[in-house]
């Protein structure tokens, strides 16, 4: 248990998370409204390639493109192996460096985190990114919009409020699911990465026959999941009145 | 009178299919998402006949020749044990289609006729089949099929039968809901009032409605089933070396990095474009079986 609850705090997951939570869904907005403009079609071939890149390649090719030839980040692990990690106050370095006030620490891990954060969250970016765009399309169609315009309801108002509030339900369905999914991909990132987390944990026990450490972590990984999709039940009542009654 | 209902029943499926061709050519990214499947398909059939060293598909050992960059006689270079790269990729192909059409085929040959069964009996059966998916679906697919793997041992049989358990439940979903709006359709009611049978109407009626939205996820489903096995490849747990699949392929190259670089190349790009293609063609399809839905 200790060893699992060590491996779980994983920085590049969080970063993954942030990513995609901050950039999926304006880019969906940005497209819906551009519909079949440049940047419609630009995020929709980004779209489609986040989904069909295997995470596994693309991390290689990353490491070869930023760490070996343009020398611009570290290729894999937590730290340089030359680097002393300082003790534990969360197991997080980025938070323990920043409590301790190492910039020069936290700085080198998050130059670590970056690679990995990208690759893990590009495909589940980029369905949020597709599912958003087609919610925001047809939201934009329906009557309340067309009555909202009539009314003299400002366009930022009428996007942010009477659209994206109700592609917003279908969106965070598929943004409780690919957090999910997030998670067990960490599986192939950290294999690429050398990151000593719980996917990489898993892979190894799972190759050595050990099966009582991927059962841990398969329960980890499942329990993440469910609770994943209750917040996102829970907030679809928030969201959407009509549904607080069922 | 009967073969005249016959003829109005099968005419408009043909003018259907007509419109159907149509649309498709009309949008680029399907079309390209045909072209590659087309292409990649077409690989895997031929394979065996067109490739340029036969002899290093199974691993031969030409240590004369190893690691070499892209050049006139090895048009994507040569692995560390001489083996032609484009040889073992074009091997690869017939490898990874035959086991994504295989997964796909085989959990939709599950789950359909369960999601059917529990859409159209209700009750307590439908209650046992849907919390037996909802089990299965409740952990990542990834993560269970590793859980899988580890449980029966490496391999790419196992690796296939571990991913065959993890993605029936999604056709089960996909069956008992279409079942369930289908059952409530006034056609079918008509075809019971006319005396049509249980196994006649679940024949004529229930599974032809419910084939579009099949079609276009299997469609998508072969596309992820072969990123699937090329990820278990990859971490160690699917194909074993000197099997030419992808994903093990990749594995290997890693070793090789910075320096030959190439290696890893040729294999990543034709996975991501056999997936790329088949979601394409998925997404193209799905615009005109299933406009309604529009999930990604």
């Amino acid at each position: 248990m200790t060893i699992l609850r060590s491996l779980l705090f994983n920085a590049f997951f969080l970063g993954g998370t942030a990513v995609v939570v901050l950039l999926g869904v304006p880019l969906g907005v940005i497209s819906a409204l551009r519909k079949d403009g440049p940047a419609d079609h630009a995020t929709r071939i980004f779209a489609v390639s986040g989904i069909a890149l295997p995470p596994f390649w693309f991390g290689l090719l990353l490491q070869l493109a930023f760490a070996t030839w343009m020398g611009l980040l570290p290729t894999s692990g937590r730290l340089s192996v030359f680097t002393e990690p300082s003790e534990p106050i969360t197991g997080l370095l980025l938070v323990d460096s920043l409590l301790r006030g190492n910039t020069a620490l936290f700085r080198e891990a998050l130059s670590h985190i970056i690679l990995p954060a990208i690759v893990l969250s590009l495909p589940c970016l980029a369905s949020i990114l597709r599912v958003n765009r087609s919610e925001m399309v047809e939201a934009l169609r329906m009557d309340y919009v067309v009555a909202a315009r009539a009314h003299g309801v400002t366009p930022w108002r009428i996007v942010m409020v009477h659209a994206l509030k109700n592609a917003m339900l279908p969106t965070l369905a598929i943004i409780g699911l690919r957090w999910g999914w997030m998670m067990s991909s960490t599986v192939l990132v950290e294999t690429v990465f050398d990151w000593p987390g719980i996917g990489l944990y898993a892979v190894s026990s799972a190759i050595a026959g050990d099966f009582k450490p991927v059962m841990g972590v398969t329960l980890i990984v499942g329990l993440n999941f469910m609770v994943a999709n209750l917040i996102v039940d829970l907030l679809y009542g928030v969201l959407d009145p009509r549904l607080r009654r069922a | 009178m009967s073969a005249a209902t016959e003829e109005t029943v099968a005419a408009p499926p043909r003018r259907r299919l007509r419109l159907a061709i149509w649309l498709l050519t009309r949008s680029f990214s399907s079309m390209l998402g045909l072209f590659l499947v087309t292409v990649i398909v077409a690989l895997a059939l031929a394979g065996p006949w067109i490739v340029p060293y036969p002899e290093h598909v199974q691993g031969a050992i030409d240590l004369a020749n190893k690691l070499q960059p892209p050049s006139a006689a090895h048009w994507l270079g040569t692995d560390e044990v001489g083996n032609d790269i484009l040889t073992r990729v074009i091997i690869g192909a017939r490898i990874s289609l035959l086991v994504g059409i295989g997964i796909t085929v085989a959990a939709a040959v599950i789950g359909v006729p369960l999601g059917i069964l529990a859409g159209l009996a209700g009750g307590r059966l439908r209650e046992v089949i849907m919390r037996f998916t909802d089990l299965f679906l409740s952990v990542p697919g990834l993560v269970l099929a590793i859980a899988l793997v580890a449980a029966l041992g490496p391999g790419i049989m196992n690796a296939m039968i571990a991913l065959i358990l993890v993605w029936w439940p999604g056709y089960v979903r996909l069956a008992e809901s279409k079942a369930l709006s289908i059952r409530e359709e006034p056609f079918i009611e008509a075809a019971r009032v006319a005396g049509a049978s249980r196994a006649r109407i679940l024949r004529r009626h229930v599974l032809p409605n419910s084939l579009s939205p099949l079609i276009v996820k299997m469609s998508m489903d072969i596309g992820q089933a072969i990123l699937a096995v090329a990820s278990l490849g990859f971490i160690g747990l699917g194909a074993k070396p000197p099997t030419p699949e992808w994903g093990a392929m990749i594995s290997i190259a890693r070793g090789y990095l910075p320096d030959w670089w190439w290696y890893a190349m040729a294999p990543g790009v034709f996975i991501y474009l056999a997936v790329l293609g088949f979601n394409l063609l998925g997404d193209g399809l799905r615009d005109i079986l299933d406009p309604r839905s529009n999930r990604g």
